[in-house]
């Protein structure tokens, strides 16, 4: 996987538009912004069913992965360099086989979900909301895309830390305690994340 | 008092009664007299920015007149909790905009949700953290909690 993937997913009533600039892309925010909606419409449009009125413009397959965890693990190693959406109605994504086989894919994720996947990594400048915009041009399409839940531009600022604590004690730990000499900020660590509250 | 299980995504409650999927649940088990309750038609009406016409009938102004199934996993989620408190609801379905609306519900009647994020409460609230027992008010003592599981139990 290799650079940005543009996905505009559009009904009569509905237009999406997604920039995913890496490989695993986190959708959450408040209820009813339509992002259930999203995964429906690209899962009925990849079975077939929507006719005539819905479209995917994107130049790598789009799937929805649902149901149970074997079948889509299973589903999931077939692929190769799709986009691939899940819910957070799929337990699947939260198990470890699950993670095991993202982190061995060679495809785009999109996951839609408000907790946190431990077992994944992906930056936190990818975690995005989606944003009801008024009608697309000149259409009755609502149009929708995505806002940074962490602006990149916005979160330097936010953050002034007055001590950086690190997990753990190696690379990790010397990368902050660079960043911190820089920014003369004192980084320590704690020698394991049990003893961070102590 | 609204009860809440601090837990991530990768362990699952052990309870009969806890719903993973709001939304699956609502599709097999809604009542149509719920939607004849104001308490649930102001909540479709300020999250959802729908209006309920009829059991069968929502007023969406994005997609039109839907059925209920089609309403926002959040609002779903928070009609399980009002009209079924004996049950634990996933309420990592809700968005911050459902938070207000699961502390009133937790106002009128015991509730246990299972959480996990940092969803927004607005002070000041009556929360009880289950995993540790402690009743809270404010949001630093939330996120203090919230963080607490996540490094002994996360």
């Amino acid at each position: 996987m290799k650079g940005n993937v543009r996905v505009v997913v559009s009904t009569k009533k509905l237009r999406y538009e997604l920039n995913l600039r890496r490989n695993i892309t986190i959708l959450q925010g408040d209820s009813a912004s339509g992002k259930t909606t999203l995964i429906q419409i690209i899962s009925d449009y990849q079975s077939g069913r929507t006719g005539p009125g819905t479209e995917i413009v994107c130049d790598r397959k789009c799937i929805v992965l649902a149901g149970d965890a074997e079948g889509a693990i299973m589903r999931l190693k077939s692929l190769t360099e799709a986009v691939v959406f899940v819910d957070e109605q799929e337990s699947f994504l939260y198990s470890k086989a699950f993670s095991e086989a993202v982190l061995a894919s060679g495809c785009y994720f999109v996951f839609v979900t408000r907790d946190g996947l431990n077992m994944l990594p992906y930056s936190v400048n990818e975690i995005y909301y989606l944003k009801n915009s008024g009608y697309y041009q000149n259409t009755r399409q609502v149009y929708n895309s995505m806002y940074q839940v962490y602006p990149e531009a916005e979160m330097n600022k936010k953050i002034e830390p007055s001590l950086i604590l690190t997990e753990d004690s190696n690379a990790g730990y010397e990368m902050y305690e660079a960043i911190g000499q820089d920014i003369k900020v004192p980084c320590d660590s704690a020698g394991g994340k049990s003893n961070i509250a102590k | 008092m609204l009860n809440i299980i601090f837990n991530r995504g990768s362990k699952d409650i052990e309870n009969v009664n806890y719903v993973f999927s709001p939304d699956t649940y609502f599709k097999y088990n809604y009542e149509d007299e719920w939607f004849e309750d104001d308490f649930v038609k102001m909540m479709v009406q300020d999250v959802d920015g729908s209006t309920v016409v009829s059991a069968h009938s929502i007023d969406s102004p994005v997609l039109g007149i839907i059925a209920p199934e089609r309403l926002s996993g959040g609002v779903k989620a928070l009609i399980i909790m009002y009209k079924e408190p004996d049950l634990i609801v996933n309420a990592s379905a809700c968005g911050d905009n459902c938070a207000k609306w699961i502390l009133e519900i937790g106002k009128k009647q015991d509730i246990t949700v299972r959480l996990g994020y940092e969803m927004e409460f607005e002070e000041p609230f009556d929360i009880c953290i289950k995993n540790s027992g402690k009743e809270i008010h404010n949001y630093e003592d939330f996120l203090k909690e919230f963080q607490e599981v996540e490094i002994f139990e996360g």
